[in-house]
């Protein structure tokens, strides 16, 4: 356990003295979150056309801060237009108390009190060419604004996109900055989700990564992605296990499976990669989520905590003979 | 109307978009914890309630105190605050709880369970009731009497952001989607809150605020800016949008807030806009963003306060505040610094320069006529000074190449020849007087005829005292004066340089720059010894001794207010003329820049500065005195350096105590520049003379009764409040009436009860007494009883031995038939006698004996009982003869008898003795006496007859007795005594009788007849003994021959 402990407050340190509050991170290589409108068929690529990210600020900055979205607006450059572009998304920051501690709102699908805390600002997007390909800034936010969470590693801001109507997929990213017009990041920043949908890149064997978090709690965690498209694989990796095969789905499918936590891997991140195959499939979206063994979900973090885990093999133990 | 009210906004927008203002910052520095302010709020007291997301920050103008959760407030994010009409403050926070602050404490209101939504507004209705807008919940109440109402969403699907309650107490309620009017009653059956109408609005917007503008207009905004009018009319409302005229850019309200009829709309990406409504469309006449100096575009709350002082509440950026502005900032070049050297104005037009560059701009608009640089002839040089002719031909003057001109209507500067000396292209100043242009320079003063071109000098050869020529100045009456390095200011008058000490002729003075008064009085600055009034014989000089920020003074101007205005490198003095009161102006003022020597204008209420950054202007139309009062207050209160509960009276036990008392006078504007006066009656004899001290200290004080009163001034002056603080140190206890009161009581209740209980113990003494004496009363009486029968006893046994003792003395007839002539005066002291006498014949002689025993009383009876013994069986025949025999015997005897011996411890007993034994057959009496004398009178003549000077018994050392033998006649009178009668006491003066007054009164008496004498005696004794007590038994033996 102090060994777990000590590890974690400095790979936490080593992770939080970088600086890359970019949703999705460019370690992850996902080209975009994306939610679609609640008319949109489910085989679409998301299950419940909703998408709640949560930053974290240190509770030590004193600066105002921003969360950018870039292309908040349905049509144009970037999103996926079934038909015609017919679909509003609604972004909704919550901070206060609720925001993070009320447990629906860490829940993988959108139910009951999950928009929980104080509604700080929303804004519904449209097709609209003035967002299109370029940032929406909210804030100056203070840090204060947010709910403290120990847990968390600051005060947390709660970030609900909804497809509120509509069929087209809204492909957006975020980034938690400390300017209103760039991408400067936060010393000690994050951003985490308990459920992940994302769009895969459309080039072949491009790997995505997903790093849930595994803290001392964890026995056993049960991965759940849906409408893969059996699109490559999926494997976990981390600080003992390699490319270890986790069960993909297919189109509009649930598949599931589950992975008994190690010890050393409490404390640490697990890494989910999502192996393109060679299909061609273009415009795959995916819904991943993690649960441990009570069904609560458990965080991805933007920054992984204790950095991306790197295989360091398995232990062998061999008994050292006594002096006589 | 309207059309030229939008002309004239846009033109101060013009001028928004070139100045700058300064302001002041409250961050961290000054004690903010956080920097995102809420809302802000004065409190009658005049301190600014700051809300932040971390605590309130209470200002007093110097520095702030925060207050938290753990001061009692409900959490420690404030969301928004509100002061209701009795001057309670209260406050809404994050998760929906409210704290109020009353009697200048913190108190929770609601926890804010259940609730658990952010507060974002605060109002109050006619009944007094406090109603907070929860951003979930909907609304709730609280009195003052604690008295509460919650009404959970009032309407479905909204959420709830502003609260407006009218005139009429009608609820308008800004929500997510639009205003919803509610109408509040309280009846029997409890509160409700009833719907009665929604506001169309031409959109479903958060609304930030609504507020009542100017009293008289309900004014709405949403957070995208869109504002409305609201009107109501038959008791329905309605909203009329209103339009921004000069607003080209979306903006993101937070606030809307009214205050000195203008509206302040506070923003998250346009910073604060100075608003005014007119006719139904909103213009912004000024905006406090970035580009006007502030730190941040985001605004989140505004409040002006009672002294006038805006306050910005940023989100990030920390509480800025605006002064109203009284000087202005122009070309401010954040990147690089703009230096203007030389400034120029008119009504219209404005003219700066700086190296190689003059800029002409229109001067309300600040809008850049044309600009001058290389290009147009001007050199490579910084502009010292430009001067316009009556032509309105423009000269120039530069370091180091000469002066230019600048033809009307031309575009080219050409230089213009004075001389070929280089110091004479040094250009300071430059003055038009008449036809001719002064050139201040290194060489000299020169004349240049703007009609001829000709040229005259004016040097230390023509009378000038030195050549580098500081300043050139045309007075208003045409004279013209010059300013040197010297220790001499002159003056060229009809072709004549006239030359006036400046302080006594020798001191070098190196003036800077001349002006003069509207006096005619002429004034000019120095570099290095302040500025001067030129005098007859010498000049007044005004220097940093009466508070001007230097002495190195720049340029020197005289506005309308009668001010003295002088530049200095690191702010600027203002001289009032009148009392040559000095106010100075450095960074607190916003004046950052070093001023430029020359670079100065004057022009009706502005004076004009140049700076190495941008130009200053200063506008005696704003230069107005603050005159709100400072509220006074004590800031601590210690005594004996402990703090102590600040309150009107304290009392204090006697003792010596220190007093510290820390003043506030409350000021948001220009707070360090607060000063007191104070006096502490019963200690000081008058005020204090103005000090800024704000903390002051009294030691040693004693007993007594102190009043402390300090009034506070601001930083113009204004008198403010006055309070007071009574301290009472008690005297002694011992000094108190009450102690001088107790202390007599106690005295009387102890003298009472001393005298009770001597009074008690005396009555039991006495009744001890009396049992005492009944005791030794009776004791007495027995012993009494004891020793009257003893005395009886011995009495009568005394009395027995005086029988005996009786029977030893002769019988009267016995005595008489041997001496028929004689007496005896006998008269023994107790009842039986030492002494005693004998008489008897033996062969016809007649013996007659007088003795003496020692002591008296019993043992003197004893004695003569002995002794009488003795004598009889010492009287022989032969003893009669010689009656010394008699005398020896006895003596001997009585040694023998009493066994004395000659220690010193043996008895001394023995008796003097006197025998007479009287031979009538030969006429002779024979005497011996042991101590006792013979006393013979014939014929009244006295014979003393000594015995021997020894007594009987006792020591005897060899003693030796003598008969001594008389012949005695016929009425010869022989008398023997003892000592008795002689030591009687008595007489006049109480003392012994003596031998003396014996022996007269035995002459006198030995006169009369035998018969007589004893009676005589006896009255002689007894009229001499008197009521004395008789001393010793007394024997006296008188016989006649």
């Amino acid at each position: 356990m102090k060994r777990i402990i000590i590890l974690t407050t400095f790979s936490i340190l080593i992770s939080f003295s970088t600086k890359a509050q970019a949703v999705p991170a460019p370690e992850e290589n996902i080209p975009f979150l994306v939610t679609f409108g609640k008319e949109a068929k489910k085989s679409f690529g998301d299950d419940d056309n909703c998408q709640t990210f949560f930053f974290s600020i240190p509770k030590s900055l004193s600066k105002p801060v921003y969360i950018r979205i870039f292309d908040p607006g349905t049509g144009g450059k970037h999103d996926e237009v079934y038909k015609a572009e017919n679909t509003e998304t609604s972004f909704q920051l919550y901070g206060g108390k609720g925001c993070i501690s009320e447990k629906d709102a860490r829940e993988t699908d959108p139910k009951g009190n999950f928009k929980s805390g104080n509604l700080i600002h929303q804004k519904v997007f449209k097709n609209e060419p003035e967002y299109d390909d370029k940032w929406y800034t909210i804030g100056p936010l203070s840090p204060t604004q947010g709910e403290y969470s120990e847990e968390y590693f600051g005060n947390v801001f709660k970030l609900i996109c909804e497809g509120t109507s509509g069929d087209d997929g809204n492909l957006y990213r975020y980034f938690l900055s400390t300017s209103p017009n760039e991408n400067i990041p936060i010393s000690g920043g994050n951003a985490f989700t308990f459920e992940y949908t994302f769009r895969l890149n459309a080039a072949s064997n491009q790997i995505s990564h997903i790093y849930p978090f595994v803290d001392d709690n964890v026995i056993s965690i049960k991965q759940t992605n849906f409408d893969f498209d059996n699109d490559g694989s999926i494997e976990l990796s981390s600080v003992v296990t390699k490319a270890y095969k986790l069960k993909m789905s297919g189109d509009n499918e649930t598949a599931e499976d589950k992975y008994t936590v190690s010890p050393r891997e409490k404390g640490t991140s697990l890494d989910i990669q999502l192996i393109k195959g060679t299909k061609k499939i273009t415009n795959n979206n995916v819904v991943f989520y993690v649960t441990n063994q009570y069904g609560e979900a458990l965080p991805f973090f933007a920054v992984p905590i204790g950095g991306t885990p790197k295989y360091s093999g398995k232990l062998s133990i061999k008994p050292i003979q006594k002096n006589k | 109307m309207k059309q030229l009210f939008a002309i004239f906004v846009s033109l101060v927008a013009l001028v928004t978009y070139s100045q700058e203002y300064s302001y002041q910052y409250i961050t961290q520095t000054q004690g903010l914890s956080n920097t995102f302010i809420n809302s802000i709020l004065q409190d009658d007291r005049g301190y600014l309630f700051v809300s932040t997301g971390e605590g309130i920050g209470i200002y007093n103008g110097i520095g702030v105190e925060m207050y938290y959760k753990k001061n009692k407030l409900v959490d420690d994010y404030v969301s928004a605050s509100f002061k209701d009409s009795k001057g309670n403050l209260w406050f809404g926070h994050i998760q929906g709880g409210s704290s109020i602050f009353y009697e200048n404490r913190f108190a929770h209101v609601f926890i804010g369970a259940g609730i658990g939504s952010q507060i974002n507004d605060i109002d109050e209705d006619k009944g007094g009731r406090i109603w907070f807008v929860s951003q979930e919940y909907g609304l709730y109440y609280f009195t003052e009497n604690n008295d509460k109402g919650f009404f959970s969403k009032p309407s479905s699907d909204r959420l709830y952001y502003s609260l407006h309650i009218t005139e009429k107490d009608d609820f308008l309620l800004g929500t997510d989607k639009g205003i919803e009017v509610y109408n509040f009653t309280n009846d029997a059956d409890g509160d409700h809150l009833n719907k009665v109408q929604n506001i169309g609005l031409s959109e479903e917007a958060q609304m930030a605020s609504i507020i009542a503008v100017n009293g008289s207009l309900t004014f709405a905004i949403s957070i995208n800016g869109h504002a409305y009018k609201i009107t109501n009319k038959n008791n329905i409302y309605k909203s009329e949008r209103l339009q921004f005229f000069n607003l080209n850019s979306e903006i993101i309200v937070t606030e809307a807030y009214s205050a000195k009829g203008y509206l302040w709309i506070s923003t998250l990406q346009n910073g604060l806009l100075k608003c005014s409504i007119q006719d139904d469309q909103i213009f912004i006449i000024e905006k406090y963003n970035k580009s006007s100096g502030l730190k941040t575009d985001a605004v989140n709350t505004s409040f002006v306060d009672r002294e006038g002082v805006l306050w910005i509440g940023t989100f990030g950026e920390g509480l800025a505040s605006k002064e109203e502005d009284l000087f202005t900032y122009y070309f401010i070049d954040k990147k690089i610094n703009h230096p203007i050297s030389a400034v120029l104005a008119n009504k219209t037009n404005l003219f700066v320069a700086g190296k190689s560059k003059i800029e002409h701009f229109d001067k309300q608009n600040v809008f850049c006529y044309k600009a001058y640089d290389e290009q147009n002839g001007i050199p490579k040089d910084e502009i010292t000074d430009l001067i316009f002719d009556k032509d309105s031909n423009m000269y120039i003057g530069t370091t180091l190449n000469g002066v230019y001109q600048l033809k009307k209507g031309e575009d080219q500067f050409n230089p213009i020849y004075i001389s070929e000396d280089n110091l004479s292209k040094t250009i300071a100043d430059l003055e038009i007087v008449e036809n001719s242009l002064y050139i201040a320079t290194l060489n000299g003063a020169y004349r240049y005829n703007l009609e001829t071109g000709g040229v005259n000098i004016f040097n230390i050869t023509t009378g000038l005292p030195h050549n580098a020529i500081g300043s050139i100045f045309k007075t208003k009456d045409n004279r013209v004066i010059i300013g040197t390095n010297s220790a001499f200011i002159s003056e060229i008058k009809d072709e004549t340089v006239y030359n006036y000490p400046i302080k006594d002729g020798i001191e070098v003075i190196e003036v800077n720059d001349i002006f003069d008064d509207e006096n005619g009085d002429i004034w000019f600055s120095s570099n290095g010894s302040g500025i001067f009034k030129l005098g007859v014989k010498t000049c007044f000089n005004i220097n940093t001794d009466f508070g001007i920020m230097s002495n190195y003074c720049n340029a020197i101007r005289i506005n309308d207010l009668g001010n003295i205005w002088v530049s200095h490198n690191e702010g600027l003095s203002k001289i009032s003329l009148a009392d040559t009161s000095v106010q100075v102006f450095d960074q607190y003022f916003g004046l950052n820049y070093r001023f430029l020597r020359g670079a100065i204008d004057i022009v009706d209420n502005e004076i004009w500065f140049g700076t190495e950054n941008g130009v200053v202007l200063y506008n005696s139309d704003k230069d107005f005195k603050n005159k709100v009062p400072p509220i006074t207050s004590f800031k601590f209160l210690t005594i004996n350096d402990s703090a102590h509960q600040i309150k009107d009276e304290i009392h204090l036990d006697y003792g010596t105590y220190k007093f510290g008392f820390g003043l506030a006078g409350l000021t948001l504007k220009g707070a360090k520049k607060v000063k007191y006066r104070f006096i502490l009656e019963g200690y000081d004899e008058e005020w204090s003379p103005l000090t800024d001290k704000n903390s002051i200290y009294y030691t040693r004080m004693n007993e007594g009764e102190y009043t402390f009163r300090v009034k506070s001034f601001n930083a113009d002056g204004t008198e403010g409040t006055e309070i007071q603080m009574k301290i009472i140190v008690a005297i002694p206890y011992w000094q108190t009436w009450w102690f001088f009161a107790a202390c007599v009581v106690s005295i009387i209740a102890l003298v009472f009860v001393i005298v009770k209980f001597r009074e008690r113990s005396f009555i039991k003494y006495q009744e001890k007494l009396k049992r005492d004496l009944a005791l030794r009363t009776r004791e007495v009486v027995e012993q009494k009883n004891k020793i009257e029968a003893i005395n009886k006893d011995i009495t009568d046994s005394i009395n027995y031995a005086q029988r005996i003792q009786g029977s030893i003395l002769p019988a009267d007839e016995y005595l008489e038939e041997l001496f028929p002539e004689s007496f005896i005066f006998f008269r023994q002291r107790d009842i039986v006698s030492g002494d005693f006498y004998w008489c008897g014949e033996m062969s016809g002689k007649q013996v007659i004996v007088c003795a003496d025993c020692t002591g008296h009383g019993v043992p003197g009876g004893f004695m003569s009982m002995i002794s009488h013994i003795l004598l009889r069986e010492a009287l022989t025949e032969e003893s009669l003869d010689n009656p010394a025999l008699i005398l020896q015997q006895i003596n001997s005897k009585i040694v023998e008898v009493l066994k004395q011996t000659d220690d010193y411890e043996s008895n001394r007993d023995g008796l003097d003795i006197a025998i007479i034994v009287q031979d009538k057959s030969n006429m002779k009496v024979k005497f011996a006496g042991a101590m006792r004398p013979l006393y013979i009178y014939r014929n009244g003549i006295r014979t003393i007859i000594k015995g021997d000077r020894n007594s009987l018994g006792g020591l005897q050392n060899g003693k030796i007795f003598e008969t001594k033998e008389a012949d005695v006649q016929k009425g010869d009178k022989l008398y023997i005594f003892s000592d008795g009668y002689a030591d009687q006491f008595g007489g006049p003066h109480k003392s012994k009788m003596k031998i003396k007054v014996f022996q007269e009164a035995m002459d006198q008496f030995s006169q009369i007849p035998m018969k007589d004498q004893e009676e005589a005696f006896t009255t002689f004794f007894y009229n001499w003994k008197q009521d004395m007590t008789q001393m010793d038994d007394v024997l006296l033996i008188g016989i006649q021959i």
